[in-house]
């Protein structure tokens, strides 16, 4: 777990609070009728693309937490994706679950060459099944589940804005 | 290659039409409007034809106003026409079909040369078939398992015309046990009295008049345990030698209603998935009838793992028999034939074509997976609930796909499907119905716990025979989507599973991962560990469960290497992260090295456990 040893004890609890302060459900909700707000792969601008949700059909809520903003896609099969974006517009991790898995490739963005090489990697070294647990410099990747019911999440580490802890991402 | 039911009435919906346009006005036509196409359609009286046999091929043509019909040519395959009309011929396969294969019959519209429409016949070969069978049964015997000392009766069944039957021989040629009472068709296989474990042994069957035509049946002796409702599993290096805490079985695949029959071995066993899922490049002498939509597209499956890795390929009806156990096609038992090409993926199945497509053995570590866990089918979650149907209201997953049977694209979205569409669940549909045991012995009780191979036993049914019945010191654990709760490191997992198909203890840890591989666990040594296991229902009794992880890189070091590992555990996901709304690392897999040193059984959901009540649920 070296990445998350970065992450100072303070700042984590900072972020519990809150997360805690608020809860869930009682953070403060903007659904952003219009326009809709921009969202983008892991590591990707907040301003540049449309593209996670017009890939997933999905419909689109917005979350302004005190230390990022959520934005929480739907699509009409019940896959949640949230992308976690940084007060200077990053998206610095990503969520999902559901029934089947979401388009990694759209998720990871620029970090999906590094995920794919990392994951074979693995594998080739032990063909097998089970929970994915990646931990590259700037990557971290987990994923678990099992038939029809799947979940995980992506971040980068070096990248989680002030006041947030990994554990926030999920 | 003989279709059964189901692929003759399937290649009747797969007429082919092709069409051209013609404009009639610039031949000084008949008053045809312009731009009105002529069609033809093609069909056949049979599909499939025996060498030297006929077929009659209708065409029917629609808007040709000069009434000329069509000529007829073989455009592949060899054979002769006959009897021509413009409208009827008669095709003959040609004498001697080496293997089976299909011919071409084109049928080009008289009036314009440019409108042609095919249809292909399936040729059977005229090579001799041998295929054997448990007397007195007449099917086609999958791998069987019997008791040391024990005997079992086998015949063989040949297409040969001379009927100069078969001669028999067993291997290896040492320890394998005697053959008595042999004829030309029949013989009796006499097991060792006494094996030191589960052995294996191949009993051929050899055509007299042509030795290239062979049957082998694969017998386990077993000390004990063994019976027509028992498959032996193995632990190895599976099919490319690369290979740890994978158990593999022997599967029979038949074509439907069909002696055609391969056996495949280093079928991986899950019972975290539905369905039998076999690599093509592992059965290349089998033909499968695909099934088709009403439109004469190819259904195709996706079935995706929690690691980002997939199996893609046609939905193909089969026989599918596992000792005296057999799931037909005509009771609706529909495989996955996973693809040998990488092409015509959809992205939604393939979430990007990154790491995933295990198609190969190398990938896959097996020839193949068979599902034989809690649901019916890969769409049912708990409670019967089917997600590919539409019943839910909600999209469905990506699991089912219609397409051209070359392919999809990569932007192909997934279909609403039936459930007597989907792949099954083989144990579904075999006499003991309701569930499997597993067991297998431990590699070794002293460290490293490890062993370089390892035989168990994988029985069907729950409560259906004297040879599966729950043992009533067993602790039974009711189930909530498809999970029980394991508390682990004043961590509550509520998602947690028992899966054979998972290849080590995955479960959210402090335990250090290894530095060249962050998917196993690299403590210093071996560690004990403590969790305790209890199910949903009410007054579910709590399970303590014991057990080691150890240096991951230590074991895959050991040598002589070993492939079974009972200390094997790697992260899922971060510790303490499980939250009450289900978010975070909620699971416990508790994969194939718990099954060592003991028996557990999964019950299908919906299904009735005599005793019990039904399914699903895990006990041990």
């Amino acid at each position: 777990m070296k990445p998350n040893s970065r992450i100072s004890v303070s700042r984590t609890s900072v972020s519990r609070t809150s997360l805690s302060r608020t809860s869930w459900i009682g953070i403060a909700v903007l659904l952003l009728a219009l326009p809709i707000p921009a969202l983008a792969a892991l590591g990707g601008d907040v301003a540049s693309v449309h593209e996670d949700q017009a890939q997933m059909k999905g419909s689109l809520k917005t979350t302004e937490a005190v230390v990022f903003t959520l934005h929480e896609i739907k699509s009409p099969a019940g896959m949640v994706v949230r992308e976690y974006v940084s007060p200077a517009g990053q998206v610095f991790g990503v969520s999902w679950h559901g029934s089947g898995m979401p388009n990694l490739q759209q998720l990871l963005g620029s970090y999906f060459q590094n995920f794919s090489d990392a994951v074979k990697a693995q594998k080739a070294a032990h063909p097998g099944h089970g929970p994915l647990y990646i931990q590259e410099p700037g990557l971290v990747v987990e994923s678990t589940g099992h038939m029809r019911s799947f979940s995980g999440r992506a971040y980068d580490p070096g990248k989680l804005p002030q006041g947030v802890s990994a554990n926030d991402i999920r | 290659m003989t279709y059964g039911r189901g692929g003759t009435v399937r290649a009747f919906l797969a007429i082919v039409l092709v069409a051209g346009l013609v404009f009639l006005s610039a031949c000084g036509g008949s008053g045809t409007p312009v731009g009105v196409q002529i069609t033809i359609t093609l069909a056949a009286s049979a599909n499939s034809v025996a060498p030297g046999q006929s077929t009659t091929i209708t065409a029917t043509v629609a808007n040709d106003t000069s009434n000329k019909g069509v000529t007829w040519s073989i455009t592949s395959g060899g054979g002769t026409l006959s009897g021509q009309t413009s409208t009827t011929v008669v095709y003959t396969a040609p004498a001697s079909v080496p293997t089976p294969t299909s011919a071409t019959i084109t049928a080009t519209s008289a009036a314009s040369s440019t409108v042609t429409a095919s249809i292909q016949i399936s040729l059977q070969s005229s090579a001799i078939a041998v295929s054997l069978s448990i007397a007195p049964s007449s099917a086609p015997a999958g791998p069987q398992t019997i008791n040391q000392g024990q005997q079992l009766s086998v015949s063989a069944t040949t297409n040969d015309p001379a009927k100069k039957g078969v001669t028999w021989s067993l291997s290896p040629s040492t320890g394998a046990g005697t053959l008595t009472n042999q004829t030309s068709t029949a013989v009796t296989y006499v097991a060792p009295g006494s094996v030191g474990g589960n052995t294996p042994v191949t009993l051929t069957a050899t055509s007299v008049s042509d030795a290239n035509a062979t049957a082998a049946l694969e017998i386990t002796v077993f000390q004990s345990g063994a019976g027509s409702n028992v498959a032996a599993l193995n632990v190895n290096s599976g099919p490319a030698g690369n290979s740890s805490n994978i158990a593999f079985v022997s599967v029979t695949i038949c074509v439907p209603g069909t002696t055609t029959c391969q056996t495949v071995d280093n079928i991986q066993v899950d019972t975290g998935s539905a369905g039998l899922r076999i690599l093509q490049s592992a059965m290349p002498s089998l033909s499968l009838p695909s099934l088709m939509d009403s439109t004469g597209n190819t259904i195709f499956n996706c079935v995706q793992f929690a690691d980002t890795s997939f199996l893609w390929g046609p939905v193909q009806e089969a026989d599918v028999r596992i000792g005296g156990e057999v799931a037909t096609a005509t009771n609706g038992e529909l495989i996955q034939t996973v693809s040998t090409s990488t092409a015509g993926i959809p992205t939604a199945c393939s979430t990007g074509s990154g790491p995933g497509d295990e198609n190969t053995p190398t990938t896959l570590g097996a020839n193949g997976i068979i599902g034989v866990g809690l649901e019916p089918t890969d769409c049912f979650v708990q409670g019967l609930v089917n997600l590919c149907d539409g019943s839910t209201g909600q999209g469905p997953p990506p699991a089912y796909f219609s397409c051209a049977s070359s392919g999809c694209s990569s932007t192909t979205t997934p279909i609403t499907i039936a459930a007597g569409s989907q792949v099954v669940n083989p144990v579904f549909l075999f006499t003991d119905n309701n569930g499997v045991a597993i067991q297998f012995p431990l590699p070794l009780s002293t460290p490293p716990y490890a062993a370089p191979t390892l035989s168990g036993a994988l029985t069907f049914g729950v409560n259906t025979q004297t040879n599966n019945m729950i043992p009533s010191n067993a602790i039974l654990f009711g189930l909530s989507n498809d999970s029980f709760i394991t508390t682990y490191a004043g961590q509550t997992l509520p998602n947690s599973v028992i899966d054979s198909g998972s290849s080590a203890l995955f479960f959210p840890s402090s335990l250090t991962v290894c530095a060249d591989n962050a998917g196993f666990f690299c403590p210093p040594g071996l560690t004990p560990q403590s969790a305790t296991n209890q199910g949903y229902q009410a007054g579910a009794p709590v399970s303590n469960v014991n057990f080691n992880i150890d240096n991951a890189d230590n074991l895959f070091n050991l040598t002589p290497p070993d492939t079974a590992f009972q200390t094997l555990g790697g992260p899922n996901g971060s510790p303490n992260t499980c939250t009450s709304q289900g978010t975070g690392s909620c699971q416990f897999d508790w994969g194939l090295p718990f099954f060592y040193g003991q028996t557990i059984f999964t019950a299908i959901d919906g299904q009735t456990v005599n005793g019990i009540g039904s399914g699903p649920f895990w006990a041990y």
